[in-house]
C-alpha cells in the first residue's frame, strides 16, 4: 500500500510533456505521398505511427527539453480511401522522419496502351 | 448551384474520378481537422537552442535536423558561440521538380551567435551531433572572483 502511494507521487512530480506540432514538408509523387518531419531528439525507437479510421498519428519523443518539460512531437492527418495503409513505411535520420504514404494500386494512373 | 460548383472543381473537363485524384489527395493533406487549437499556439515547428549553465561547463543544444556533422560549422571567440550550418536540398531520384502539396520546412541556411553565461576555455569545448540534435559542451574557465582579499591595516 505505501508502496502504492509512493510510486503515485513519482509519477505525479514528473513533468508533463510539451506537445509541439512538428514542421512537415509533403511531396506527391507518381506511386504515393512523401512525408518528410523535422523531429530533432527522436530516432526509430521514440517513434510511433498509427492508422486509426482513416486517421493518422504521427508522434516522437524528443531527448530534447523545455523549460523542464520533455518534448513530444505529435501531428494528425486524415488519409483518403486512396491510401494503401498497409504499405506506409517509416525511416529516421539526423532528426528527421520520413513517411511514404503509397496510393492504392486503383487510385494510380494506369495508362493503357491503344492497339 | 450544386451541380455548377462540382463542375467549377474539375475545369469542367472531365469527371472527377480522373482529374480530381491530385485534388483528391490535397484535400486529404490540407484539410486536416484538429489542428485549431495548436496551430494559434507557439508550440509549432522550430525549438529554441537550450542552454545550461553548469558549474564546470556550458552546455548548448541547438536543434537541426537533417544537417550533416561536416556541414556544421562552430566557433567560439571570448564568450560568443557561434553556430553556422547549410542543409543541402534533397532532390528527387529523377531530378524532377517536385510537387509540393505543402511546404513547411525552410531550405535551411541557419546562423546563429549566443553570449555565453560565463567564460570559457574555447580551444576546449567540443561538439557532436547526434538525431538532429548539435550539443556543444564548453569547460569554464576558473574564476577567482570568490576568493576574498585579505588587506591589513598597518
Amino acid at each position: 500500500m505505501e508502496k502504492d502511494m509512493q510510486e503515485k507521487n513519482e509519477v505525479r512530480t514528473m513533468p508533463e510533456p510539451v506537445t509541439i506540432v512538428p514542421l512537415v514538408d509533403i511531396v506527391e509523387g507518381n506511386d504515393g505521398v512523401t512525408l518528410t518531419f523535422e523531429v530533432p531528439g527522436a530516432n526509430s525507437e521514440s517513434v510511433d505511427i498509427e492508422v486509426l479510421n482513416n486517421i493518422m498519428t504521427m508522434s516522437a519523443k524528443s531527448s530534447l527539453q523545455r523549460n523542464g518539460h520533455p518534448v513530444v512531437f505529435k501531428r494528425n492527418f486524415r488519409l483518403s480511401e486512396e491510401v494503401d495503409v498497409q504499405k506506409i513505411t517509416a525511416k529516421t535520420k539526423d532528426g528527421v522522419l520520413t513517411l511514404e504514404i503509397p496510393k492504392a494500386e486503383r487510385a494510380k494512373v494506369h495508362r493503357i496502351k491503344v492497339q | 448551384m450544386n451541380m455548377m460548383q462540382r463542375w467549377n472543381l474539375n475545369d469542367g473537363l472531365l469527371p472527377a474520378t480522373l482529374g480530381g485524384l491530385n485534388e483528391l489527395f490535397r484535400s486529404v493533406f490540407d484539410a486536416t481537422t484538429d489542428f485549431g487549437p495548436e496551430w494559434l499556439s507557439d508550440r509549432i515547428g522550430a525549438l529554441p537552442l537550450d542552454m545550461e549553465c553548469g558549474e564546470k561547463e556550458v552546455t548548448v543544444k541547438i536543434p537541426l535536423p537533417g544537417c550533416k556533422a561536416e556541414e556544421i560549422n562552430v566557433e567560439v571567440v571570448n564568450d560568443i558561440l557561434t553556430v553556422k550550418a547549410e542543409r543541402s536540398e534533397e532532390k528527387s531520384e529523377d531530378g524532377e521538380e517536385k510537387h509540393y502539396l505543402r511546404r513547411e520546412r525552410s531550405s535551411m541556411s541557419y546562423e546563429e551567435s549566443v553570449k555565453l553565461p560565463a567564460r570559457v576555455r574555447g580551444h576546449e569545448a567540443s561538439a557532436s551531433y547526434q538525431d538532429g540534435i548539435l550539443t556543444v559542451v564548453l569547460p569554464r574557465e576558473e574564476e577567482n572572483v570568490d576568493k576574498a582579499h585579505v588587506v591589513k591595516v598597518q
